[in-house]
């Protein structure tokens, strides 16, 4: 499998009036050719930031992105101008993105119809009369009804659903290799969720994207991910294929996020849920310990004494940033 | 029951109040941080706070009583001994400047007081009680806005007699609107939050909700829209009393001493000059505080820089 | 869209009868004998109190508010507002003549004032915290501060008596003679627009400001659009919408402002008259053009909603 994106110890911090925020600690992470991968954590943890990094979306006065390497295709993104013609060229077009508020990622004042064309013509200098028809012919495939009549309707005369459809219509309307999709079902209810994400895997299938999924819910990527990186106060703390992360997590978050999913058919007897105590860390003035040490039910001396560790193998392409060895405990 | 869902009730509120007596003591440390991180702010603060002491203290600051005549030494141009120079009745131009302060904050604190209480509280009552109320309301700012705010003090002033009272009333009501419609639009946006919900869900009458817990949300805002206004008005009673209308002299005020200086421009440009730049330096104070607050005050910045 | 301009002008219907009820009540029931509407100060004077009870009974001042408010509305429908204590002539000749001058003067200060506004406020916004910005921004925050009519006085000062490049005062029409009327129009135009440039300069700037923040721009963006692109087709035109709203309150201003500036510059304008009028209580000639004024702005307050409306899709289709 061919490498496409790889991500080299990212780090990202914002500077605002409270102190200097560490968002994004020393990231690293990879996607190969075809790949569905998965970015789980909390609110905070740093997922978006790191994807906003990977684009060079980042607010430049307050963030920054101080270190680090995003390898596309064999060049460092980040030697690039953030708003140069270079990034540009790539953004929408090799790496497209979507976002978390379908209410207010699309503008008011444009039709869909010119929302569409103007990526098109942007990227693939189509007319307008072949850009046009490109667009219907992808609203259709996202599965908008009356695609021909509805391009020319305004963002808001579509439901949060409709205009989720119409992102990823745009997102993967100039065939790009690689769709990062943030929290793209959060704001969506439980059915219209479901229906996104197949929607988004079977279009990922047919154009041969890459698929990088960022949510803070486990169970809703659990179907369609091949591997996962878990993410916490700005680090990845484990990563590994799917399968092993799900039936033999290494890392004390990754335990309680999984018992933390509610799952269908069990009774109570069989199964409490279980939150994970304690809160999100403060990203000011983190001490060099573990982020997770003050919620973790399984440490040892040596967390508190020793820095936060690196990561360290465990099994085949799974990784853990932990002292323990918390195999089999739940 | 009864007695119990009371004592639960009550201890509800309580817990609601404190947690946002709390936060409100935090935000004012907040707040004052903000407001004096911004130069423009904190210069303007100290414009208005030197021009309240030269009110106060005018007769100890001006060199000469405004008032007092000497045709002798009329026109004179900027010396040692009249640092402005003197008008064309020989009253010292420095000494008016000075005495004109007082007419211009009393004026100014006068007529915005006013139409705040009376706009603001309209607007509390449109906006909360809304649908018919509220358009009665509305229709009635909208005539009013209809004539421009020089035009309406202008008539008014002159129907009601010059002096400082009526020029108040003038500008006072000339005002109303734009205080009524902030105010208005603000509460609106409060009416939309949770805890008005909460409150009406506690039993909260309408009179209690609109002063204990609309009026101190809607204070901030409230706040920046005096402080512009103030600017505004003393624009407004510069014009009025350039226009001949308002205050007249000998009373000191700043637009009508532009207006006898306008005679002598050729000879002595300063006795025009110098009340206009009076004006310019108040209405700039208040503005760059006005803009200081608003920035401090806006809920959206906080965190950033 | 047609709801809401039918909507529009209803609205603005009520506006104005409520409009010239507030006129006719502040003319009638403030202190002063209404009498004086018809009749000059220095004659009041001198007559007895039979002739004054008669002249009341002979211009109607002895009935019913009621009665006399609608007398006053006839006769305004049939375009009759009046006559004049102080020019003697009807008060529609002297408006009919003067309201295209201030129109002038007006519209030009509006159309520069806001041009000029505009295209700064986008400048300081995409160049913010640069030194173009805070030029700008300063200059902005000083001209919200000016007395237009002070700012008059100034210029006269220097470009006409002291330099000699512009006449003094005097309104020709530009009919007439072109260039003059554009030389006499210079201080006074640019004056008038002062405060229209410098409040239009923050409020474009704030508020493209915040539409940089929107979401949808960071989606511009991600999808790989130029910032050109970005800037004329997604930011401006977000951003200038809110600006609309606030036009009527500036035109509110402008009208305000050609009243000083009338007088500075002495231009033969409704803001002259209206000053005159009010200095010399000639109550017939005030109420009729407070009349016009305030239908005029209620008009263009109509046309700047409508247009508001047609702007933002969100309220042109729902």
């Amino acid at each position: 499998m061919t490498e496409l994106l790889r991500v080299d110890n990212l780090k990202t911090f914002f500077k605002t009036y409270r102190g200097l925020v560490i968002a994004v600690d020393g990231v690293s992470f990879q996607i190969n050719e075809g790949e569905i991968v998965g970015i789980v954590g909390e609110s905070g943890c740093g997922k978006s930031v790191t994807m906003l990094s990977v684009m060079q979306l980042i607010p430049i006065p307050p963030g920054k992105i101080v270190e680090g390497k995003v390898v596309f295709e064999g060049q460092n993104l980040l030697e690039y101008e953030a708003k140069g013609i270079e990034m540009s060229a790539i953004r929408g077009d090799r790496i497209a993105m979507i976002f978390q508020e379908p209410m207010t990622s699309l503008n008011p004042v444009l039709t869909i119809s010119r929302q569409l064309t103007e990526t098109l013509e942007t990227h693939l200098h189509l007319d307008r009369h072949s850009s046009r028809s490109r667009a219907i012919e992808f609203l259709k495939q996202v599965g908008i009804p009356d695609a021909k009549l509805r391009v020319d309707d305004y963002p808001h005369q579509f439901s949060g659903g409709m205009r989720q459809r119409v992102m990823i219509a745009m997102g993967l309307s100039c065939n790009p290799k690689i769709l990062i999709a943030d929290e793209p079902t959060t704001a969506l209810d439980v059915t219209t969720q479901a229906q996104l994400l197949e929607l988004m895997r079977e279009m990922i299938r047919r154009f041969n994207t890459s698929l990088i999924i960022v949510t803070h819910n486990l169970g809703v990527i659990a179907r369609y991910v091949e591997r996962i990186y878990v993410m916490y106060a700005g680090r990845v703390v484990e990563s590994g294929l799917s399968r092993d992360l799900f039936s033999n997590p290494m890392h004390p978050y990754t335990i309680g996020l999984l018992n933390s999913i509610p799952r269908l058919g069990e009774t109570r007897k069989k199964r409490k849920l279980v939150p994970i105590a304690g809160l999100p860390p403060n990203l000011i003035n983190m001490p060099p310990t573990c982020a997770f040490l003050p919620r973790c039910t399984y440490r040892i001396e040596q967390c508190e004494k020793e820095p936060w560790p690196e990561l360290r193998e465990v099994g085949n392409r799974h990784n853990t940033r932990c002292y323990m060895d918390v195999t089999g405990k739940k | 029951m009864g007695k119990n869902s009371n004592i639960e009730t009550f201890t509800a509120g309580l817990v609601v109040e404190t947690a946002q007596i709390q936060q409100k003591y935090s935000e004012t440390r907040r707040i004052i941080k903000v407001f004096f991180g911004r130069k423009l702010a904190v210069v303007g603060l100290a414009i208005i706070t030197l021009l309240i002491l030269t009110a106060i203290f005018a007769p100890w600051l001006a060199p000469y009583d405004p008032y007092k005549l000497d045709i002798v030494h009329k026109l004179q141009q900027p010396s040692s001994k009249h640092w402005l120079g003197t008008d064309s009745l020989g009253r010292d131009v420095l000494s008016r400047i000075i005495y004109g302060t007082r007419t211009s904050l009393i004026i100014g604190i006068g007529a915005v007081g006013m139409a705040a209480v009376i706009g603001e509280s309209l607007g509390l009552i449109a906006g909360y009680f809304g649908r018919s109320v509220f358009h009665i309301i509305m229709r009635l700012i909208d005539a009013l806005m209809a004539v421009p705010m020089l035009l309406t003090a202008l008539v008014i002033a002159s129907l009601l007699g010059g002096g400082v009272k009526n020029v108040i009333i003038a500008l006072g009501i000339s005002l109303i609107s734009g205080q009524c419609r902030m105010m208005c639009a603000q509460v609106m946006t409060i009416k939309q939050n949770d805890y008005i919900l909460a409150g009406r869900a506690m039993g909260m009458g309408n009179l209690r909700m609109m002063l204990f817990q609309i009026l101190p949300n809607a204070f901030p805002p409230l706040l920046v829209m005096i402080t512009i206004g103030l600017g505004a008005t003393i624009l407004a009673e510069a014009g009025l009393s350039f226009l001949g209308i308002g205050i007249v002299p000998p009373t000191p005020a700043w637009g009508s001493m532009v207006n006898e200086g306008y005679k002598y421009m050729m000879s002595n440009p300063v006795l025009a000059f110098a009340p206009g730049f009076a004006i310019m330096l108040t209405v700039f104070g208040f503005n760059m505080m006005g803009d200081g607050l608003r920035d401090a005050l806006d809920p959206r910045l906080r965190g950033a820089i | 869209m047609t709801n809401y301009i039918i909507h529009r002008l209803l609205m603005g219907l009520i506006v104005l009868i409520l409009v010239s009820l507030l006129i006719f009540s502040v003319m009638h029931f403030l202190p002063g004998d209404p009498l004086l509407l018809y009749v000059g100060e220095n004659e009041i004077g001198n007559l007895t109190p039979e002739l004054l009870k008669s002249l009341r009974h002979d211009h109607g001042l002895d009935r019913p508010m009621v009665v006399q408010y609608i007398d006053w509305v006839g006769e305004v429908l049939h375009w009759n507002l009046g006559t004049s204590i102080l020019y003697g002539g009807s008060v529609n000749k002297l408006i009919a003549e003067r309201l295209p001058i201030t129109f002038h003067l007006g519209s030009l200060a509006f159309i520069f004032g806001s041009v000029v506004g505009v295209f700064f406020g986008v400048v300081c916004a995409l160049r913010r915290g640069k030194w173009l910005d805070t030029v700008f921004t300063i200059v902005a925050n000083t001209g919200i501060t000016l007395p237009s009519f002070w700012v008059g006085i100034l210029l006269i000062y220097f470009f006409s008596l002291k330099l000699g490049w512009l006449p003094t005062f005097g309104y020709t029409s530009p009919f007439t003679n072109f260039w003059l009327s554009t030389k006499q129009l210079i201080m006074p135009v640019f004056c008038l627009s002062i405060f229209l440039i410098a409040s239009l300069t923050r409020q474009t700037r704030s508020s493209m400001l915040e539409v940089i923040q929107q979401d949808y721009i960071r989606t511009a963006w991600a999808k790989g659009l130029r910032e050109r692109a970005i800037i004329i087709r997604h930011t401006i035109k977000n951003g200038l919408i809110p600006v609309v709203t606030t036009m009527g309150m500036h035109v509110s201003f402008i009208v305000g402002g050609a009243v000083l500036l009338e007088t500075v510059f002495s231009i033969p304008g409704m803001g002259q008259l209206m000053r005159d009028s009010v200095f010399s209580r000639d109550y017939q000639v005030v109420q009729g053009g407070i009349l016009i004024i305030s239908m005029v702005i209620v008009f263009i307050n109509i046309i700047v909603d409508v247009s508001y409306g047609w702007l933002d899709p969100r309220i042109r289709y729902s």
